[in-house]
């Protein structure tokens, strides 16, 4: 190749091209969407997740809890994840607007978690599935996350936010005196899968029935 | 060994002497036979050679992006920011047949979806941490009872059928997570016909009444309260 | 003369005419000597430091109670430490050395200021170190490709663009006319990296862009890392050494270009296939679909060329170590490619997306043909740099097979794994209920997980044996003096003047 004018400009232009196309266009196109309400008077959605819900996002990003856990509903139809019941309806742009991070991930070793604040409402399934995955999930391959927790002695009664183990729980438990507690961290995080839902309508995107 | 001698004193601009002009010089030294030992061997830089295109491949080609070009134009949605359906097109309004409503089917989707996790798939829960649903007097007794505890959730110490627990149920109802009175018809009449159970179904129009009776309530249930409203069977 | 002129004077290599060629390829040798070692030390390190974190997510991924109370090794940071040491580490500090040094023979100019390169690449090293560091101590970000905290992006920009302005350089002042297929493909990797690098950096980190443009703009950079970043410097890589070792020249002008236009127009669209059902627009989706499938027009074209290239010369093939990597590299070029376009299709990608089989396809690419192209190159560099043959052909058949054996079961099990993992995921009963659950999905894949830690100990296994070749060779010209001929992989072929 000797035209070298034509070299650079295509070189240039082909990503140039791309850029433009996938991204600016998008950014023009949907990057200015709101938050809308269905019928007046109804709030506006979504809404963005506040306090400590908003800490525990963080913690899920450092976790890296992304890697196994997608946060994306595809429509009914293709996939299962309607069948899953891992959301009433396809999420669409709207619903991703007022996230700092947008954490759609791209694997599921472990069930999509768009809505898993509505599936799996209960905090102490989520202390204890954390604590110890197979405790609530037999056989669940995901990391137990016994550092988010502390082994510490019982005051003048148990906390109300010790842990239970079952019955036949066959590991080892907090020696006599002792109980297991969420930290801080293990409770944003719980906060935070708590705050997932998408219990709402968009325009865009109705519920699937 | 930019600056050898060698090279600079001897060079010759025909490509064709290269190699044997390196090769005599390394006959000279060992260490200069040993510098170019890889660069003696080494092959001439590499070249192109011209041959033609197959013409079947730029068929192929043109065929592909003929494919390419058809596939945008049908999938494409007008290129418009609210479509997520490939095969949409104007005017589509979508799949509006609606299945026929079938409680124990809604009812099952619904335990799978979301009360499986804590309860277990066969209703035997987990002994100590959430109670079973199988043959529970909770479930299969009072109508009212159960609706109550879907509509605002159970808390603290609870004995079912011999084992103590000490949870937390969480709230379908309006302080939580706002289920309508069908679905909570759906699951009741589901998880009472289910595992082994054998109690009539809960109706629509129980929970509607159940859910007027209690809106003044905004808390979770204990068990001593249910109790001493609807009693043990 | 101004300043500015003497510096530009001073990096001019003012080849002088009428040198023959290969004396001023041994003076470029000589001159790229010290920054390559450097980068191929760093990035033989990276190697196995890389190793090491992939065997242990790989272990964790079937064995979860695998070191599970050492929060800066849980799964998440643990893969993000293999993927960032492996991309940023071992494949960048390779590309360096591999494109620099390629630029800089086929454009027939020394490094001048070789200097200038050394410290961009310490500092290139300092910021990886200190970014894998972030991602096991909580500075994760959670942004596929991107997993290092932004904040020692700006050391890699910089170092980068000190490092890569060389292959520049030696660009402008080259001493042919002609400009060879594998300097188009190189130049255009150069141009390409900093450019997705910072617009990444700056629409996810700096400036976020709102909602899912985010998630856009993250996959045309990951993707993009692959298809405009490794792919063009190890199909670079190929062409140049096929022809070289072989002494034969390349198939065909015409298919090269319209291989190396082709790639640069569509694989940069390609990337949004990882998003196919997501929260984008259908169109979107639909473009970059359909670039998938164009980009089986750049890899027959360059499968071909290749092929016709290399055809009737497998012996010498297999005896090169060179020949040997790079020949597997590019046919798994082709067959990871046409999978690739396979996969973006909607009726297979509602399989294969979310499951191992995307983490199959991507080792296929990024290992199966990068990095043994590299490995290839690296074993015909080192002796050229170091006028010193490798020490061992023992242990580059332990490199060899270990790698290639490891890959291969790799492959096999996260791709048959990962459709297992699909077709369970999606498969409905008749009355449209999940026919298995998630957690029956999960015990199916354990089996197959399994499999890639085994090949991950085999993989581990040959990168330690290329370890230890490749600092043997460079620490001790007393144990190769002895060995005067290539080390070649065949005893029968040795004498016969093919090049190493």
């Amino acid at each position: 190749m000797k035209n070298l004018p034509l070299l650079f400009l295509g070189i240039f232009f082909c990503l140039a091209f791309s850029w433009t196309g996938l991204i600016l266009s998008s950014e023009i196109q949907y990057g200015g969407l709101k938050p809308i309400a269905l019928e007046e008077g109804e709030t506006p959605q979504p809404q963005a997740i506040v306090g400590e819900a908003q800490q525990g996002r963080l913690i899920y990003i450092d976790q890296g809890c992304l890697y196994c856990h997608s946060q994306q509903v595809r429509r009914k139809g293709y996939g299962a994840d309607w069948e899953r019941g891992w959301g009433d309806r396809q999420t669409v742009p709207r619903d991703y607007i007022l996230q700092p991070r947008v954490l759609l991930g791209t694997s599921r070793t472990g069930p999509d978690l768009m809505t898993i604040g509505q599936r799996q409402p209960s905090t102490e399934w989520h202390y204890l599935h954390l604590y110890n995955p197979d405790i609530t999930s037999k056989g669940s391959i995901m990391p137990p996350f016994r550092y988010l927790f502390e082994t510490r002695e019982i005051g003048d009664a148990p906390s109300p936010d010790a842990l239970i183990f079952p019955d036949d729980y066959a590991y080892e438990r907090p020696p006599a005196g002792y109980e297991i507690v969420p930290t801080e961290r293990a409770r944003q995080l719980v906060a935070y899968l708590l705050s997932l839902k998408v219990d709402y309508e968009l325009p865009e995107s109705r519920f699937a029935e | 060994m930019a600056d050898n001698p060698h090279h600079s004193d001897k060079h010759r601009p025909a490509p064709s002497d290269h190699l044997s002009e390196i090769d005599r010089a390394a006959y000279g030294d060992d260490s200069i036979h040993r510098i170019h030992q890889q660069l003696g061997r080494e092959k001439e830089e590499p070249t192109e050679g011209f041959s033609q295109i197959p013409i079947v491949l730029l068929f192929l080609f043109g065929a592909l992006v003929f494919w390419g070009g058809i596939y945008i134009a049908n999938h494409s949605a007008e290129f418009r920011y609210d479509i997520y359906d490939p095969d949409w097109k104007p005017g589509f309004g979508g799949d509006q047949t609606a299945a026929a409503w079938d409680p124990i089917k809604k009812g099952d989707r619904l335990f799978k979806n979301n009360c499986a996790a804590c309860h277990q798939a066969e209703g035997q829960g987990v002994p100590g941490v959430f109670p079973p649903l199988a043959g529970s007097p909770y479930v299969v007794g009072s109508e009212d009872r159960l609706v109550k505890i879907l509509l605002r959730g159970l808390s603290g110490p609870i004995d079912v059928l011999g084992t103590e627990y000490n949870g937390n149920m969480p709230s379908y109802g309006e302080n939580g997570l706002g289920w309508d009175d069908r679905d909570i018809h759906a699951i009741t009449t589901y998880v009472r016909q289910a595992f082994g159970n054998e109690a009539p179904p809960i109706t629509e129009e129980t929970v509607a009444r159940v859910r007027g009776e209690i809106a003044s309530k905004s808390t979770a249930w204990s068990a001593d309260e249910l109790l001493s409203a609807h009693p043990l069977e | 003369m101004s300043p500015l002129l003497s510096f530009f004077s001073s990096i001019d290599p003012k080849a002088r005419p009428g040198i023959p060629v290969k004396v001023q390829l041994s003076e470029i040798d000589e001159s790229m000597r010290t920054p390559s070692i450097l980068f191929l030390s760093a990035a033989v390190c990276w190697l196995v430091i890389g190793s090491f974190f992939a065997l242990v997510a790989s272990i964790k991924l079937h064995s979860p109670d695998f070191l599970a109370n050492v929060e800066w090794l849980t799964f998440g940071r643990a893969r993000s430490a293999h993927l960032n040491a492996m991309a940023f580490g071992w494949a960048n500090n390779a590309i360096f050395a591999v494109s620099l040094w390629i630029m800089a023979r086929l454009c027939k100019t020394a490094v001048r200021h070789g200097g200038l390169l050394i410290i961009a690449g310490i500092f290139w090293n300092i910021g990886v170190t200190i970014g894998v560091i972030g991602i096991l101590t909580g500075g994760l970000t959670s942004v596929e490709w991107l997993e290092m905290p932004p904040q020692v992006a700006p050391i890699l920009a910089f170092s980068y663009i000190l490092i890569g302005v060389w292959g520049v350089i030696a660009f402008r002042f080259r001493q042919l006319g002609h400009v060879y297929v594998s300097q188009w493909y190189i130049l255009a990797a150069l141009f390409w990296f900093p450019w997705l690098y910072i617009i990444a950096q700056t629409m996810i980190f700096i400036e976020p862009a709102r909602g899912t443009v985010q998630a856009i703009t993250n996959w045309w950079f990951a993707h993009n890392v692959l298809g405009l970043w490794f792919t063009p410097v190890g199909l670079g890589a190929i062409y140049y050494f096929l022809p070289k070792v072989l002494g034969r020249p390349i198939y065909s002008y015409y298919l090269s270009v319209l291989g190396f236009w082709s790639l640069a127009l569509f694989y940069n669209w390609a990337g949004v296939h990882h998003l196919i059902g997501g929260p984008i627009p259908v169109w979107l989706i639909s473009a970059g679909i359909v670039a998938s499938v164009m980009m089986v027009i750049p890899v027959i074209v360059t499968a071909i060329n290749h092929h016709f290239t290399a055809v009737g010369n497998a012996r010498a093939t297999w005896a090169s170590p060179t020949l040997r990597f790079i020949v597997f590299g590019a046919m798994s070029y082709t067959l990871a490619s046409l999978f690739g376009s396979g996969m973006a299709l909607r009726d297979v990608n509602v399989v294969t997306h979310f499951t191992q089989f995307t983490v199959g396809h991507a080792h296929h690419g990024v290992y199966a043909f990068f990095t043994m192209v590299m490995y290839g190159s690296i074993y015909f560099m080192m002796p050229r740099m170091l006028n010193r043959e490798w020490p061992s052909a023992a242990l580059i058949k332990t490199h060899f097979w270990c790698c290639a054996i490891g890959i291969g079961i790799m492959l096999v099990g996260l791709h048959v794994g990962g459709w297992i993992q699909g077709m369970m995921m999606n498969e409905l009963t008749p009355d449209g209920n999940p026919k298995y659950t998630f957690l029956e999905v999960v015990h199916a894949l354990v089996p197959w997980l399994f499999s890639r830690s085994v090949s991950g100990v085999l993989l581990t296994i040959g990168h330690i044996a290329f370890f230890v070749h490749f600092f043997w060779m460079l620490a001790g010209p007393k144990i190769s003096r002895y060995r005067e001929g290539p080390t070649l992989l065949l005893d029968s072929i040795r004498g016969e003047g093919k090049a190493g």
